[in-house]
């Protein structure tokens, strides 16, 4: 049997992501989906819409994900912490070869009908750094601010 | 860390379950704990002696 507490995590939980979900498919229901040939020039409309919707999906999933946290025991705690920590290390140690193979050319290499070039490669390097430089520097950046707090 | 939380809770005929609601915390936390596997912080701790009324020195066994 679940404890209500434990349920009560769960509940926020699965508010923070549905909820967050269903605000980043909004532009989706009031744009409709991107065309695949208009893909080069999507509308700023569409540009500020999303970009909108996606803080505020962050935003509510922040909000919820605190709730939930505050319900969630000390034992979960430490194994949500644990987790992050450690699974976040392995996941960035598993994307750097593959970050490396991916951006040198491996898929063109493996199939030669994948499409390569410089402007490819540029695309790939930015869309892995924005996906793991913020993570390392706010890790950082909690870590020094913790530190700080505990002198 | 040993602990003795499962005799405790055997001699007042409690569930982990039972445990973990006067606690306030999942019954997958007195789990860990009684098995070894997670030593609680030390607010828990001191939760735990007060709930069985005993020093936490005589519930929580230091292995040194």
């Amino acid at each position: 049997m679940i404890d209500p507490n434990t349920r009560r995590a769960w509940a926020y939980g699965g508010a923070a992501v549905g909820g967050a979900l269903a605000i980043m498919l909004l532009p989706l229901l009031i744009l409709g989906p991107v065309q695949p040939h208009r893909i080069v020039a999507i509308h700023p409309t569409r540009i500020v819409l999303t970009t909108v919707a996606v803080i505020l999906a962050v935003a509510w999933g922040g909000w919820f994900t605190r709730l939930s946290y505050r319900h969630v025991d000390e034992f979960l705690r430490e194994g949500s912490k644990f987790a992050w920590f450690w699974g976040g290390l392995l996941g960035i140690g598993v994307s750097t070869p593959l970050f490396a193979f991916i951006g040198l050319g491996g898929p063109h290499w493996l199939d030669p009908t994948q499409p390569v070039g410089l402007g490819l490669f540029h695309a790939f390097v930015l869309g892995y750094c924005v996906a793991i430089f913020p993570q390392v520097l706010c890790f950082l950046g909690v870590y020094v601010w913790w530190k700080r707090t505990k002198r | 860390m040993k602990n003795r939380l499962k005799v405790l809770r055997a001699e007042r005929d409690w569930s982990q379950a039972d445990l973990a609601q006067r606690l306030d915390v999942s019954r997958q936390s007195v789990n860990a704990i009684e098995v070894g596997k997670y030593d609680p912080s030390l607010p828990l701790a001191f939760r735990i002696a007060r709930l069985f009324e005993q020093p936490i020195e005589t519930i929580f066994l230091d292995d040194a």
